[in-house]
């Protein structure tokens, strides 16, 4: 005891650190730092990254994956992680608008229902393992049987092996827009050998042919991907990608001035103005493919949005470009079509019919019996940018006489209140068009859809006649025949289209935005 | 004094219980169903069911309650709904960086608090006394992500000597980017130990055995550190002890602003997706270490203050004397 207490307190808690600092900073770390590069494998990218390019590609996002097996979650966190290490058959190009060879060097079509896919030969998974017509069905087949994303490829009935390297893919009815929906994240290839090795665990040990492959997860803080150096493309342009999860806008903007990150996704729009003032850095933002909205339960009988005039009245009664210029200061683009003008089935012509008119309206309310207007429960998931676009709609619907009482609570309880249980006429929300083509917007409007609110017989049939027409321009017909239906019902208000927001660092070169979200590093080089 | 401990530790079984049970009530009120979550938006009304099926979803909640306790005992906390992936997992993988993050904070707090609060005890009056008692004021009062986004202006955006936000790889990384979450964690607790060691500086000070010790002609040195501090540093123990396991719970504020991986943010992620696997892994884990920790500041006592070690003592003798 010769030691005075607080000094003995003091060591035993320094010791203590020192020790936590041991465990978590030594033996949890296995990368990214070049010593680990290094050891992972100098692959053809890091050869190449010779003078004046970084070896290491740092990302800012918002929130971490929540998984990395593709047949388990499809949720944007999750794919603009995972499509670095996994590939599809085909890639859909959004700017032309045409399908491109990945996995599959060329495709016909047999018949109305048949397809023939000839596979790359000499591709190899990050395993080592050779892709082969094998692990083409074993995907397929796990996709249909999982929960999760079945949803997305209930259009395939089977697909069989034609030799090593082609594979012969059954349909169940004529479907136009099989290769938007074959390019979707979770239409990918995973290597059948580890999943069988894996079991579980292989949203961990994520393998596939991408030309990165997965080093190392450490929830909530980072995931590392590094080259694959047998890759069957270009080689990736920087050897690795470090995947840092950020959750305050502020502070991957502050990281992004600071030159701690490379590109910081999701820019808060009042950060924006910063970075462009930036002379060294970059502002993306361009629409994608995401709306947000008003969702309507429009099959309600005990609130007056339930009648189709009350809808087109709040299409009238909303000033839209006001919420665009003050929530999200002007990163975003009005609108009132469900689908933004980059997918595929817009119609520049159908977008914005209902500009701001509180007179129009009022007769519409009327034309309702509404004419002294009403009062409605409104509700609003916790989140600033709706919580503040609740407000100014608060105060622009009550000049044309509609009382919004906004209540805000978290929104798995409004959905899980909208879609069943109690009543509720709302929520708000987006809409991410995750194949990039209207029919797959209508796929959630057919009557049969989980959860449907809104009850249309028609939309069915429009989404199968789509579904028939391979002529481009036929197919817009059906669509345009949709659009009238929706701009005529109004089951949701499109509020606007939303802008991407990324901040890049200038030194940063080859980085493009993906409008779904599943951002691609593989071109990406950061020079020093 | 092991039959303490082990009383304690035993009295942790009916905390446990009781604690599980209200979670898992609280969290079973909930509207939200957990097939939906774990489905996402390509959820059809057969997949849930099956998935309601599997799980056993729809059992009565008294049934689905033991079965959870029955998995534990057995050392499964279930999967999370959100990662698909073991809980204890997922909890082995933040706690490190909490306990990391809490140990520090706190060792902030010691470091700056206790000789703020003997000096200013020792200057009564003066202008260090009233400038340290504004700090304990400002420390004390000021919301942890206000003093975190001033300390990452100042120290990172302006000065680049610190990270902003995340944590660095390696043990230099790790340091590194561990300092502002850190003095911003250990903010409050610095305020507040200061406080506590001037106040309770102040009741020694005017103690009979100081004069005694000052009349016997002992440094004031030693009359500070050995008889002052000494006794003055009972309810120091506890206000730390007390404040080192609320931070092991996990700062929320700090861990977020700070994007560390911790098991505060954790716990609020669980919260907001519904994922109640998560939720109630994260609080029976909590509970242990708060208990645990509540523990060794008892134990602790002993040390510092004889008379405890000699109550254990007494207590002793009159068991074996039956």
């Amino acid at each position: 005891m010769k030691l005075s207490l607080s000094r003995k307190y003091t060591k035993a808690l320094a010791v203590l650190a020192a020790f936590s600092v041991l465990v978590t900073g030594c033996g949890g770390s296995s990368s990214p730092d070049s010593t680990t590069a290094a050891a992972a494998g100098a692959g053809p990218a890091a050869e190449e990254a010779g003078a004046g390019t970084k070896d290491t590609l740092v990302v800012a996002v918002a929130e971490d994956a929540t998984s990395l097996d593709p047949q388990a979650i499809v949720n944007q966190k999750s794919f603009s992680v995972y499509c670095n290490i996994y590939e599809n058959l085909v890639r859909y190009n959004a700017e032309t608008q045409e399908v491109e060879p990945c996995l599959a060097t060329e495709w016909e079509q047999v018949d109305d229902v048949t397809y023939h896919f000839k596979l790359r030969e000499g591709v190899k998974f990050h395993d080592g393992n050779t892709m082969t017509a094998e692990d083409v069905i074993f995907s397929f087949k796990r996709a249909k049987e999982s929960g999760v994303v079945s949803t997305y490829l209930s259009f395939i009935d089977s697909v069989e092996a034609d030799g090593d390297y082609a594979v012969t893919m059954h349909i169940s009815a004529p479907y136009a827009q099989i290769y938007q929906s074959l390019s979707n994240p979770s239409a990918v290839v995973v290597s059948k050998a580890a999943v069988e090795k894996y079991g579980d665990d292989f949203s961990k040990n994520p393998v596939g042919t991408g030309a990165y492959k997965f080093v190392e997860w450490k929830p909530a803080d980072s995931i590392v991907l590094t080259a694959f150096e047998d890759y069957w493309g270009e080689p990736a342009g920087t050897k690795n990608v470090e995947i840092k999860v950020i959750p305050e806008g502020a502070q991957r903007t502050i990281m992004l001035e600071n030159g701690e990150v490379d590109i910081a996704s999701a820019i808060l729009p009042n950060d924006a103005a910063r970075i462009e003032e930036n002379e060294g850095l970059d502002m993306l933002h361009e629409t994608g493919y995401k709306s947000s909205l008003i969702y309507f339960k429009t099959d309600s009988e005990k609130w007056p949005i339930g009648n189709k005039l009350v809808r087109q009245a709040f299409q009238y009664a909303i000033n839209k470009q006001e919420i665009v210029d003050s929530v999200i200061y002007g990163y975003g683009q009005v609108g009132s079509l469900y689908a933004t003008p980059l997918t595929a089935g817009y119609n520049a012509e159908k977008d914005n019919l209902y500009s701001y008119d509180p007179q129009k309206a009022k007769d519409l309310l009327a034309e309702a019996g509404y004419p002294d207007g009403f009062e409605m429960d409104f509700y609003c998931e916790t989140s600033q940018t709706y919580e503040e676009i609740a407000t100014i709609l608060q105060a622009q619907l009550a000049e044309v006489g509609i009382k919004l009482n906004v209540t805000t609570m978290e929104s798995n309880t409004i959905n899980e209140r909208f879609y069943s249980g109690e009543e509720i006429p709302n929520r708000m929300g987006f809409y991410n068009n995750l194949c990039g083509d209207v029919e797959s917007l209508m796929q959630k409007l057919v009557p049969d859809a989980y959860g449907q609110v809104y009850f249309n017989d028609e939309i069915e049939a429009l989404m199968m006649e789509s579904r028939s027409k391979t002529n481009p321009a036929e197919r817009q017909d059906v669509y345009d025949k949709f659009w009238d239906i929706m701009n005529d019902d109004v089951p949701w208000i499109t509020l606007y289209y939303e802008d991407m927001m990324f901040g890049i660092n200038k030194k940063v070169e080859g980085f493009k935005l993906n409008p779904v979200g599943a951002n691609q590093y593989k071109n990406v080089t950061v020079y020093e | 004094m092991w039959k303490y401990i082990v009383k304690r530790i035993l009295m942790l079984i009916p905390v446990m219980l009781a604690t599980i049970f209200v979670v898992y009530f609280i969290m079973d009120q909930s509207e939200v169903d957990p097939a939906k979550i774990m489905l996402g938006e390509g959820a059809t009304e057969e997949t849930i069911a099956e998935l309601h099926e599997e799980l056993g979803l729809d059992d009565p909640f008294l049934v689905r309650y033991v079965r959870y306790v029955g998995d534990l005992l057995r050392g499964d906390m279930g999967n999370s709904y959100t990662y698909k992936t073991s809980v204890a997992g997922q909890i082995r993988e933040r706690l490190p960086n909490t306990f990391l993050l809490a140990s520090c904070g706190v060792l902030f707090s010691v470091v700056v608090g206790i000789p703020i609060g003997i000096l200013a005890a020792r200057k009564q009056n003066s202008i260090f006394d009233n400038a340290s008692m504004i700090f304990s004021l400002v420390g004390a009062s000021a919301p942890a992500f206000w003093i975190g986004l001033l300390l990452v202006l100042a120290f990172s955006l302006k000065l680049h000597i610190f990270p902003a936000s995340g944590m660095g790889k390696g043990f230099a990384g790790v340091l590194r980017s561990l300092v502002l979450p850190a003095v911003t964690l250990g903010m409050s607790g610095a305020a507040t130990t200061a406080r506590t060691t001037r106040s309770s500086m102040l009741e020694t000070i005017r103690q009979d055995y100081i004069d005694m010790a000052r009349s016997k002609g002992t440094g004031e040195f030693v009359i500070t550190y050995r008889h002052m501090l000494k006794n003055a540093l009972i309810p120091v123990v506890t206000a730390v002890g007390l404040h080192f396991g609320v931070l092991l719970g996990g700062s929320v504020l700090t861990e977020t602003v700070f994007a560390w991986p911790g098991i505060g943010r954790f716990v609020i992620e669980s919260i907001k997706t519904q994922d109640i696997p998560s939720v109630l892994g994260c609080v029976v884990t909590l509970a242990v270490m708060f208990t645990i920790v509540n523990l060794l500041v008892d134990i602790l006592y002993a040390y510092v203050d004889p008379r405890i070690k000699s109550q254990y003592k007494t207590t002793k003798k009159v068991v074996k004397s039956r």
